[in-house]
């Protein structure tokens, strides 16, 4: 035990996580020369396409150091803000944590959220400067900024390229001096943490889990604390590029088990594996569960696929235990679920993980926040969908979510900011230096704000250079009115909206705008209204199709048509139909691409 | 394999001469405005056919259409070299329709006697309006007395079966000029039109100088409005409306295009020609250079596509409601079976009650508002593979 180290890699998002981890795998020899790429861990199509760690990945490496040998566990952590839990649950599984800042950006928002979340944990935290190999990077002037930040001698700051592999040296024998070794009792009765999860189709769950205390092997008759199920455990080994089995393993570990578990539901990330016969009597605190940020439909395109969606949302919850959802019916859309995201990247993911993997073509309806409905008999009904808000005469106030935002910035940028957040309805809250031209503002806005597009936003208003990282604080009153869309004087309630009083006119106009250039022409006008109640506050037409025949149909004329034609039947199948409007799917998310 | 009315199975020969003296600002058919491989061009031809001569496995072939481009630009001796090689090569009814596009311009008394002595005996006359500025907007070569004059020659020459081809939906035509082409065409006695509606296809010159703002941009209403009016007159002259862009006197039916439509079988030669022998359809090379280097081996044919079943049925049904012959549910229970007739009847049944379609025995046939439409409900009908 004395040899293990275990440590996670956090940072702000892209600041080289994933490629320090590729130079440690490569200079332990733990990865062939034949296997190696770039940003090797992360293994989802997902993840390679955008270039973005979405999961926390772990590994085990093995290395020889100053005549000894060391076994190093390391979990790469995503850095984008709404799989922060990711981060905070390797964070349960580790003793030290590298905390990457990248040279030419500097200390940014995620920088300073993960070092929180990892300083809470006591672990010890070892600062890398990277990409210090760029013609960008300000060594001196970010180094100045993480040894205010956490308070470090100058010499412990690392300056490291993770492109060219400078100074991964220097960080392997950082690990092995500085991070402690872990502790716990090989003997005492057995306390694993699971801190993940995931779903193989041949071998089920397998869950990640951390040895605490004790010693588990192969075959062994164990319990989940706060599940209260019992297995065998048929298979346990450790993690390296592949599983790797063994036959014991002990107090300090990291690794897998695989114990012929179905059901995601059976394993809950944060629970502790011990043994039936002298269980451990103690838990370990675990984590809280994650909260949905937002909710939205999701709806098979063919109506006939309902069952088998539910099944692959199902699945993919076997790999992401933040995604939740419930059935929810749509007079617009029929039968769906509701469905609660991390946020909006974590939306788009799982949209796009149901088409890759389980080929499922969705509708996905506009994203809303949890909103808290209070009725004049003082009830209290959480509403995760406009179409859910108690009537009009039974509702006394509406409660909705706000955050404590954080926000980094070159101070040039700062009015421009301060601006955005206003008109968001932010109230700021809290400015500090954190250099003579870097400044942190801290805001209390609400969340429904930041949903759509204020991230967007506050990238393009700031070059690039604004961070942002938030947490939820707590629930306000708000003077909400609920938006509704109208087409043919028929209200489609996958449209509808709760939004803030004073946004409502320019809202509803922005969105008939949208709708009309959306919603394609049909042999009859279509009327496009947005009210509030039955007010109409804005009108838009989409015009009659006059015509629709093409002029030539000779020769090759007629494939060329009869494709174009196949693929226009298509479309017209996977539209919704409300009242005689044919609406296409993409209408649903009309909101999110309001400009 | 999916044949149609079988009493109506013709095959046909169509013929793509890549030559224009410039290009029209509409145009999107494979034709260039530079002669300079005219003279290898026909060499080319004669090779391709002959490499191609089983395409049709011996069928009689009643038709021959010499499409373009412009055919009138080919040197009568051409004309007759390929009139050689295809009675050589191919089994060609004694009194087979055989037509020539011309262009106004290139229409003189002179040519069209010389034309007479080759085996053409149906002109296609590219006349598209009897008024300059029309003629101007679309980029035309010839003017507004050369069509008047060009139409009046064929006559004189003797060319019995005569067709010429209007637009409609330009600009700068108003309503009084569409009737007034109209009267024109009716004054001429010919007994048969083809009438296009002014399409703005991408990459043509004319989607480019719309997009400019250099030149008006084409109206939907103008161009639903005159379709109207074109359907209404003909019918009043007693024309059949046979084919959505096609009208005839009784008799008049253009032999050849109807094989289209009918799902007939034709051999496509000369670059980009296409071609269809009920189980495949074949493009050749969009490009001369290679179609010339390429055209004594099979590699003139650049793309074979083989149709499924729904594939035929879409094409069946898309094709059918666009002619006075209607669409057929018995045909399509005989041939596709009786799951792709229920598919179609039901389908159907929404734009029956709209007054777009009419039923009469077991055919389906577009009303006058149906024509409209046309696309759009030939795409309801369609059947989706994977169903
Ligand atoms: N020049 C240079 N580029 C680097 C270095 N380290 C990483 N990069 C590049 O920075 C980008 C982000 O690297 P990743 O390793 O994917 O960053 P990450 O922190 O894992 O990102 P997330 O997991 O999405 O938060 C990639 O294009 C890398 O090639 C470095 O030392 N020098
Ligand atoms: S004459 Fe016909 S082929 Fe030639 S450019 Fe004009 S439209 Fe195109
Ligand atoms: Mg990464």
């Amino acid at each position: 035990m004395k040899n293990t180290r275990n440590f996670c890699i956090i940072a702000h998002i892209d600041h080289g996580k994933s490629t320090l981890a590729d130079r440690l795998l490569q200079s332990t020899n733990t990865i062939s020369e034949r296997d190696q790429k770039e940003q090797v861990l992360d293994s989802m199509d997902l993840e390679r396409e955008r270039g973005i760690t979405i999961k926390s990945h772990a590994i085990q490496m093995e290395y020889h150091f100053e005549g000894q040998d060391y076994v190093l566990n390391l979990i790469d952590t995503p850095g984008h803000v709404d799989f922060s839990y990711e981060v905070s649950r390797s964070i349960a599984a580790c003793e030290g944590a590298l905390l990457i800042v990248d040279a030419s950006q500097g200390i940014q928002a995620q920088t300073i959220s993960n070092m929180y979340l990892a300083m809470n944990h006591d672990l010890e935290i070892i600062p890398v400067l990277n990409k210090i190999d760029m013609e960008s990077a300000m060594p001196d002037e970010v180094e100045d900024q993480i040894i205010e930040l956490i308070g470090c001698k100058r010499e412990d700051v690392l300056r490291v390229s993770a492109k060219t592999g400078f100074g991964v040296d220097a960080v392997l024998e950082a690990i092995i001096h500085k991070i402690p070794a872990p502790k716990g009792d090989p003997n005492a009765p057995l306390q694993a943490l699971i801190f993940d999860s995931v779903f193989n189709s041949f071998r089920g769950i397998i869950a990640y889990f951390r040895i605490m205390n004790g010693t588990l092997s192969k075959g062994d008759h164990v319990k989940f604390v706060a599940t209260e199920k019992e297995y065998h455990a048929d298979e346990i080994g450790v993690l390296r590029l592949k599983q790797f089995p063994k036959q014991t393993m002990s107090a300090g570990d990291v690794g897998y088990i695989i114990s012929g578990i179905k059901s995601s539901k059976e394993v809950k990330v944060g629970d502790t594996i011990t043994h039936v016969q002298n269980a451990s009597t103690i838990a370990i605190d675990g984590f809280e569960n994650v909260k949905p940020m937002v909710f939205a439909g999701i709806y098979p395109v063919d109506a006939d696929d309902y069952e088998e969606l539910r099944s692959s949302i199902e699945k993919l919850q076997l790999n992401d235990a933040s995604l939740v959802f419930e059935p929810e019916s749509s007079a617009a859309l029929g039968f769906g679920f509701r469905c609660g995201f991390l946020g909006l990247l974590h939306m788009e993911i799982v949209q796009e993980r149901l088409d890759r993997e389980f080929d499922m073509d969705v509708i996905t309806t506009v994203p809303n926040v949890q909103f808290k409905a209070y009725t004049t008999s003082g009830e209290m009904i959480e509403v995760h969908n406009p179409s859910g808000l108690p009537e009009q005469t039974k509702l006394d106030y509406i409660e909705e979510p706000y955050i404590i935002s954080q926000i980094i910035t070159k101070s040039e940028y700062l009015g421009n900011i301060m601006t955005l957040c206003i008109e968001k309805r932010g109230v700021m809250k809290n400015q500090v230096y954190l250099t003579s031209d870097r400044v942190e503002v801290t805001f209390e806005m609400p969340l429904s704000e930041i949903v759509f597009d204020f991230y967007d936003k506050l990238k393009s208003i700031s070059r690039g250079y604004a961070s942002f990282d938030y947490h939820i604080e707590g629930y306000q009153r708000a003077n909400l009115v609920k938006l509704d869309i109208l087409l043919n004087s028929e209200a489609v309630d996958a449209l509808s909206t709760l939004i803030h009083r004073d946004n409502a006119y320019s809202f509803g106009r922005r969105m008939c705008e949208k709708l009309r250039e959306l919603i394609p022409r049909q042999q009859f006008d279509i009327a496009i209204q947005a009210s509030i109640g039955s007010k109409i506050i804005a009108r838009e037409t989409v015009k009659a199709l006059r015509k629709d025949v093409t002029a030539k149909c000779y020769g090759g004329d007629i494939s060329r048509k009869r494709k174009l034609l196949e693929k226009q039947k298509k479309g017209k199948k996977r539209m919704r139909q409300v009242g005689n409007v044919e609406i296409p799917q993409t209408a649903f998310l009309a909101v999110l691409k309001l400009d | 394999m999916f044949n149609r009315q079988f009493k109506f199975i013709v095959a046909g020969i169509y013929i793509h001469i890549p030559f224009c003296r410039q290009k029209c600002h509409y145009c999107n058919f494979f034709s260039l405005a530079s002669q300079k491989n005219l003279s290898t061009f026909t060499d080319a031809l004669l090779l391709e056919m002959a490499a191609r001569k089983d395409y049709l496995s011996g069928e009689t072939v009643k038709t021959i259409y010499l499409g373009g481009g412009t055919p009138s630009l080919l040197p009568v001796e051409d004309l007759k070299r390929i009139a050689e090689k295809i009675h050589q090569l191919f089994n060609v009814e004694e009194n087979a329709e055989v037509t020539l596009e011309a262009n106004p311009d290139d229409i003189s008394p002179d040519y069209l006697q010389q034309l007479k002595a080759t085996f053409v005996n149906r002109l296609s006359i590219g006349i598209q309006s009897f008024f300059a500025d029309d003629l101007h907007y679309l980029n035309r070569v010839h003017d507004e007395n050369q069509a008047q004059r060009a139409v009046k020659e064929a006559q004189d020459a003797g060319f019995e079966k005569l067709t010429i081809d209007l637009i409609y939906g330009i600009p700068t035509l108003t309503d009084e000029k569409w009737e007034k082409n109209l009267n024109y065409f009716f004054e001429t006695g010919i007994q048969h039109l083809s009438a296009y509606a002014l399409t703005v296809e991408p990459r043509t010159a004319l989607a480019h100088l719309i997009g400019k703002g250099k030149l008006t941009a084409v109206d939907e209403f103008q161009s639903a409005r005159q379709f109207e009016m074109l359907i209404q007159r003909m019918e009043n002259e007693g024309f059949v409306h046979y084919e959505i862009s096609n009208f005839a006197h009784p008799g008049h039916y253009s032999k050849h295009n109807s094989i289209y439509w009918l799902g007939g079988h034709y051999l496509g030669l000369g670059p980009s020609a296409h071609s269809y022998n009920g189980l495949s359809r074949q493009w050749n090379v969009s490009n001369l250079a290679q179609y010339i280097r390429q055209a004594g081996v099979e590699g003139s044919v650049d793309e074979i596509e083989i149709l499924t079943k729904a594939q035929h049925y879409n094409e069946y049904v898309m094709t059918s409601l666009r002619t006075s012959w209607g669409c057929d549910l018995e045909h399509i229970e005989n041939v596709f079976g009786k799951i792709m007739k229920a598919h179609c009847f039901n389908e159907a049944s929404k734009f029956i009650a709209m007054q777009q379609l009419r039923t009469e025995g077991s055919r389906l046939f577009l009303t006058n508002k149906g024509k409209l439409y046309a696309d759009g409900i030939a795409a309801s009908l369609f059947f989706e593979e994977n169903l």
